[in-house]
């Protein structure tokens, strides 16, 4: 057999798995992402944008369809305005361990959410809780963007014990307990604002 | 020139690849389609059906439950502009109204758990999404061609073998599934056909819509629920937040929040 003919019988075997592989990807059932109501405000990229906020918390309720945490946000200039972060269906929440007295108005958290198109609003990627101190014990919660078993859950879950508030059959949000040094460690790690809860 | 025994070897190689690889899909198919489809065979009862069901836990980070679609939609003409135009901030009342009812066939795609139960001449499902409850009329009657539309609709079911069929018609119609393009029409009808393999918790739904304002030919979804006996259907308390076409009005929501 000349090298031209092996090469001719390899190449039509090559054609036929292509078609194969082809044909497979055509008819095979395609899982569909979700979607949410949410409209995101989106980088030039076409990235939704996720936004740092420090704050103080105003109001956080459990609600259907939609929790709601609202804050004050003081920005670069000095300036504070309101801000509302949505969350998941009280139902969702509640069973995985959210309480209405999770968030005390007062209480000092920084926040990254996906931004949405419209000013002050966006979904609760990640809240950090500070402590009453520096050495108290911190918080973190994640939720949209994170949930799941996600690069990031598993980075976190790596490094930080859990609060232990969370029912992980849900697979869902969960909550960290995060002390100085181990958010140090993070920060170094991961830099940037909450570079550790960032993609 | 090449020795042809090796050409040949390796050309043997090569074709047994391919058709075992077929040979694979094959079997994976058959396997899939056999997961899909209903039994021939009935299971015995028909109240295996009935029971409290939830969504599977799902490892990503989905808003909803996991679920199948056409990869290309048959749409008429007119519906492929109108697809192509839609925009949820301005066509969907949900955008301005968190506590709006839900509607056929949306609810068939949230994430919250579902009763199902049987009564007298009927079944009932009873969504814990803005506890939303459906009824199925089990006599056989087909609702009169006056009847009115409502965002349930009409539902009459029967039973083929072990699998439950449900056919609604005179909705509203919309959106199939909220905030998303794909509509039905007021003169849509909606299939849906549930059942479950022996020995298995898991519920299968193949939603067919067929609706020929909208689509040239019958569009099907999927998805599946899981039988949870510890679970719960939770009362749903509904707020708004407001609309998502302009920034909130903080200290309103403040005032509500408080108020609850």
């Amino acid at each position: 057999m000349s090298v031209r003919q092996c090469l001719t019988s390899l190449r039509s075997t090559c054609r036929f798995v292509t078609l194969v592989f082809a044909a497979v990807l055509v008819v095979w059932p395609r899982l569909t992402p979700a979607h949410h109501s949410f409209s995101p405000l989106l980088t030039a990229d076409g990235e939704e944008t996720i936004r740092v906020l420090e704050g103080t918390v105003r109001v956080f309720k459990i609600l259907n369809p939609h929790g709601a945490l609202i804050l004050n946000v003081t920005d670069e200039t000095g300036a504070t305005e309101g801000w509302l972060f949505e969350l998941s269906p009280a139902a969702q929440l509640a069973r995985e361990g959210w309480e209405d007295d999770l968030f005390l108005p007062g209480d000092k958290v920084t926040v990254a959410t996906l931004q949405s198109s419209v000013p002050n609003r966006g979904r609760l990627r990640a809240v950090l809780m500070h402590g009453e101190t520096q050495e108290e014990t911190a918080r973190l919660l994640v939720s949209y963007g994170i949930r799941g078993d996600t690069p990031i859950m598993r980075r976190l879950r790596e490094r930080l014990p859990t609060c232990g508030i969370i029912d992980a059959r849900y697979n869902r949000t969960e909550c960290f307990l995060i002390d100085a040094q181990a958010l140090l460690a993070l920060e170094e790690e991961f830099p940037g604002q909450m570079g550790y809860v960032m993609p | 020139m090449i020795d042809s025994k090796y050409c040949g070897q390796y050309g043997k190689y090569m074709v047994k690849v391919p058709l075992c690889f077929v040979f694979v899909m094959c079997v994976v198919s058959q396997m899939t389609a056999s997961a899909q489809a209903p039994s021939t065979q009935a299971t015995g009862s028909e109240l295996d059906f009935f029971g409290i069901y939830a969504a599977p836990v799902f490892a990503t980070d989905l808003g909803i439950p996991p679920y199948t679609q056409p990869d290309t939609f048959p749409f008429t003409a007119a519906a492929e502009q109108a697809f192509n135009a839609y925009d949820p901030l301005v066509l969907e009342l949900n955008q301005t109204d968190d506590c709006l009812e839900e509607h056929m066939p949306g609810v068939l795609f949230q994430g919250d758990p579902m009763i199902i139960a049987q009564e007298a001449g009927r079944i009932v499902i009873r969504y814990e999404r803005r506890s939303t409850v459906r009824t199925i009329h089990m006599d056989g009657v087909s609702p009169a061609a006056d009847h009115p539309h409502t965002k349930l609709g009409y539902s009459v079911g029967h039973w083929l073998g072990a699998e439950l069929r449900v056919e609604t018609t005179h909705i509203t119609g919309g959106s199939i599934r909220p905030n998303i393009g794909h509509q039905i029409s007021r003169e849509g009808r909606i299939t849906e056909r549930y059942w479950r393999e022996p020995g298995d918790d898991t519920l299968q739904m193949e939603l067919l819509i067929d609706d020929p304002i909208n689509y040239t030919e019958t569009v099907r979804y999927g998805r599946e629920w899981v039988l949870s006996p510890d679970e719960e259907i939770r009362p749903w308390e509904c707020a708004s937040l407001g609309t998502r076409d302009s920034a909130p009005d903080i200290e309103e929501l403040v005032r509500m929040l408080e108020a609850l």
